[in-house]
């Protein structure tokens, strides 16, 4: 999992203190949500969202290694 | 100095300040029972011990947390599997002491075996915490 916290924290000129103040958790906790080491609860997700006007989808991005171009399935008219 | 003070006092906690009020009032008590009283000072060495203990903790907490939270998800998780870790080898341990014993290759007594399961079930939970704390998480 990788995230774009770090991005968005500082498009809102926001500090890992900062945030941590805004969604009510410890400072190493938004350290380690943004190097993609802490998988947050969903709650955690969508505070950590609000706070920085995005979306789970654009803050959180999960590389599917499962995915192979044969396993795609093309919908065609 | 005063609003330092002020400032000092509306920014703590009320946990931390209830904790070095005790420990204060606890200090105090152990330390006046200690000394008054004629013989054995085991209760007021106890009493001054623990609220030294109350005393300390309250100020360290609050000098390392201030009005931060003191836990969150992310603490709370790892707590809970460092300790359930820290449970299993203190069961995997004593029950290497119970076969030891039973099988005579090391006997001991029931104090000493106490003793070390203590020791190896506190240790065990302060260092699977510490390591799942550096790790970030529990997965």
């Amino acid at each position: 999992m990788r995230t774009r916290i770090k991005e968005y924290r500082s498009q809102c000129s926001l500090t890992q203190d900062d945030l941590a103040k805004k969604v009510g958790v410890r400072r190493e906790t938004i350290v380690f949500l943004e190097q993609g080491k802490y998988n947050p609860s969903l709650k955690l997700a969508h505070e950590v969202a609000k706070a920085l006007n995005a979306t789970i989808d654009e803050l959180f991005i999960f590389d599917d290694e499962s995915e192979t171009p044969e396993s795609r399935v093309v919908l065609v008219d | 100095m005063l609003e330092i003070n002020n400032k000092l006092v509306e920014k703590m906690k009320p946990r931390n300040m209830y904790r070095i009020i005790i420990g204060a009032l606890m200090t105090v008590s152990g330390l006046v029972l200690a000394l008054a009283s004629q013989g054995e000072a085991i209760a007021g060495t106890i009493l001054l011990c623990a609220g030294l203990a109350f005393l300390i903790t309250g100020i360290i907490r609050h000098r390392r947390y201030g009005d931060d939270p003191e836990s969150d998800e992310r603490s709370k998780r790892i707590g809970a599997y460092g300790l359930s870790y820290a449970w299993l080898t203190g069961l995997f341990f004593m029950t290497a002491l119970f076969w030891l014993d039973y099988t005579g290759l090391l006997t001991h007594t029931t104090q000493i075996a106490l003793a070390l399961s203590v020791v190896v079930l506190a240790l065990s939970a302060v260092v699977y915490q510490a390591w799942l704390f550096r790790k970030g998480d529990v997965d």
